[in-house]
């Protein structure tokens, strides 16, 4: 990533040298010491040169380092101070250094991150400063030079403080990257062999306490491999958490969690307030339910935006009546969801099962999103 | 009765390049399944295939020799769904899902799938109903809605078929999908196998797109 970035500033650097070029050779008559003017042409076409032969070599990285950076912001800083000394008057509000020192300032912040890049913008705008008041410019006619000449330093800075931000942020999403490719590798690996045997005992076991562990460790396993979907929060995983817990406690009960990917991200109230209704429905198709197999489902609403959760049963069907500590479980179910502002739907499912639909309106923010 | 059993016996080739898979899917399945070959890798599989034309093929994805996706394509390019190959796997990942299908699988089911439960989707699928897991169709839901957001503007699934899909997702069967929209249990599996098939078309669609527009002809 870097070297992509080095061979855009190489691009730059030769094309602000030709502009170099031609304007010192333009003015060459009217300036105090031409031959100051040329050192200063030969002296960027070597950095020129040097740059754009140290990415061709496989040590490229060598080109970041702080001696050969020190060396062409040197360059440039001189070119920007010498350029009052060569100057006899304002050629015209054209710097004769022109675009030249962004190259010091890019190459610097690539180095060097954000710290660098703002260092050498602020030395670079001190030299043309200095380079204005040297040349007295200052005085008399020189309001609009200044004003040029500082706007010109604040911009170097700006730039060096993005482009330093703005690398380490690539730098970061780069080795998020290389993290989620060494997880995919894993992954792959792991497919044909952990998952596979731990598929194998939870189909094979005698004894279900082996069975429920082989899946509590698939369950966990693929949560770090494929789960951490940012975007639904932490509803997923304690959705899974609460499904392990209930097939712990009954162990001839089943429970499949399926999340969509659409399924939105809640703040972590309603996220508890579903968690403890799925929780409750769960024990619910077991114990009275008697359920052998439970779906829990969670997507989006689409007509609100907010989400929609069912917990589904095949058990002999769901006993409003029951009582869970001191209050009626659908009381219990309902209170919960009403109090996040969702509502709460009990069915009986002809043939067998029952099922616990949920929808809880989205979060403030995302509604506004959307309005 | 053995007369009625012989009459309903099913052929089955297993396709898994594990050993104590294939025989741990052989004691799960009992009659009326008879397991008549045991492949370990795509070439073994396809060649069983050809000799003994099972009603069934449970295959693996992750197999040597163009893994179990060319089983897949192969089969269902050369017997359509005289014989119908179900993909076992223990992927869960969307795309493993999605090619599957698209290349022609008539169903997929997760290998940690208890054993009597196998047996009953692997029976529903020799009846001509397509065995497809809650897991699976919420992926599905959410393949719909990207295709939908991303390349026409319209959801390819009609409003029955997205109310069909989204109850096998929240875990209801067919019977009781069919009874929720006062629909025939029939009628609920049709409504699957087409939105198999437009998967498979929005699937094909969509590759083709691409290419076209990175220039692949």
């Amino acid at each position: 990533m870097e070297r992509g970035v080095l061979v855009g500033v190489v691009g730059l650097r030769w094309a602000a040298w030709v502009w170099l070029t031609v304007v010192a050779l333009l003015n060459l008559d009217r300036v105090h010491h031409p031959a100051v003017s040329v050192a200063g042409v030969v002296a960027t076409g070597v950095v020129t040169v040097v740059a754009t032969m140290a990415l061709r070599t496989p040590g490229w990285e060598r080109a970041m380092r702080p001696g050969l950076v020190g060396a062409e912001v040197a360059v440039a800083a001189a070119v920007v101070t010498a350029e009052a000394w060569v100057r006899q008057a304002p050629v015209s509000g054209q710097s004769l250094a022109g675009t030249w020192p962004l190259a010091a300032i890019l190459v610097a912040a690539v180095a060097g991150g954000l710290v660098w890049g703002v260092g050498v913008g602020t030395l670079l705008a001190g030299a043309r400063i200095v380079a204005l008041t040297l040349g007295g410019s200052a005085v008399g006619q020189g309001g609009r030079a200044a004003l040029a000449a500082v706007s010109t330093g604040v911009s170097w800075i700006v730039i060096g403080a993005v482009c330093g931000t703005i690398i380490r942020l690539l730098r970061r999403a780069q080795h998020q990257l290389a993290e989620a490719e060494a997880r995919d590798a894993i992954a792959h690996d792991l497919h044909d062999g952990v998952l596979q045997t731990l598929a194998l005992i939870e189909r094979r076991s005698e004894s279900t306490e082996i069975a429920r562990l082989a899946r509590d460790q698939e369950r966990d396993l693929r949560a770090y491999l494929f789960g951490g979907r940012p975007e639904n929060g932490g509803l997923p995983a304690e959705l899974r958490a609460a499904a392990s817990r209930l097939e712990r406690s009954w162990p001839s009960t089943t429970v499949t969690v399926t999340v969509s990917v659409d399924a939105p991200k809640l703040e972590t109230a309603k996220v508890d307030a579903v968690v403890g209704a799925a929780t409750e429905a769960l024990t619910n198709a077991a114990k009275h339910g008697r359920a052998h197999h439970v779906v829990v489902f969670a997507d989006i609403d689409e007509s609100s935006g907010g989400l929609f959760l069912s917990v589904k049963d095949d058990g002999g069907g769901f006993d409003p009546a029951a009582v869970v500590e001191g209050m009626g479980m659908a009381r219990s179910i309902r209170g919960r969801i009403e109090q996040v502002g969702g509502r709460v739907e009990f069915a009986s499912i002809r043939g067998d099962g029952a099922e616990v639909r949920i929808a809880v309106p989205p979060s403030s923010r995302r509604a506004a999103h959307r309005g | 009765m053995a007369d009625t059993v012989a009459d309903t016996v099913h052929t089955v080739v297993i396709a898994d390049d594990h050993p104590t898979v294939r025989s741990g899917i052989r004691a799960d399945l009992g009659p009326p399944f008879v397991v008549v070959g045991e492949a370990g890798d795509a070439d073994e599989a396809l060649a069983m295939i050809a000799t003994h034309q099972p009603d069934l093929v449970v295959c693996d994805l992750n197999m040597p020799g163009g893994g179990g996706l060319r089983v897949v394509r192969e089969t269902a390019a050369r017997y359509a769904d005289r014989i119908k190959v179900v993909v076992f796997t223990v992927s869960e990942q969307e795309s493993d899902l999605l090619d599957a299908v698209a290349s022609g699988a008539y169903g997929y089911l997760i290998k940690s799938t208890p054993g009597p439960e196998l047996r009953r989707q692997l029976l529903r699928a020799v009846d001509g109903d397509p065995p497809f897991a809650p897991e699976l169709a919420t992926l599905l839901l959410g393949e719909f809605r990207r295709v939908a957001r991303n390349a026409t503007g319209s959801n390819p699934l009609s409003d029955r078929e997205r109310e069909v899909l989204n109850l096998v997702a929240r875990g209801y069967t067919y019977r009781q999908a069919g009874s929720e929209l006062f629909i025939a249990e029939k009628t609920v599996e049709n409504h699957v196998r087409n939105i198999l098939g437009k998967l498979h078309l929005t699937r094909r669609a969509e590759l083709i797109r691409w290419a076209a527009d990175h220039g692949i002809r």
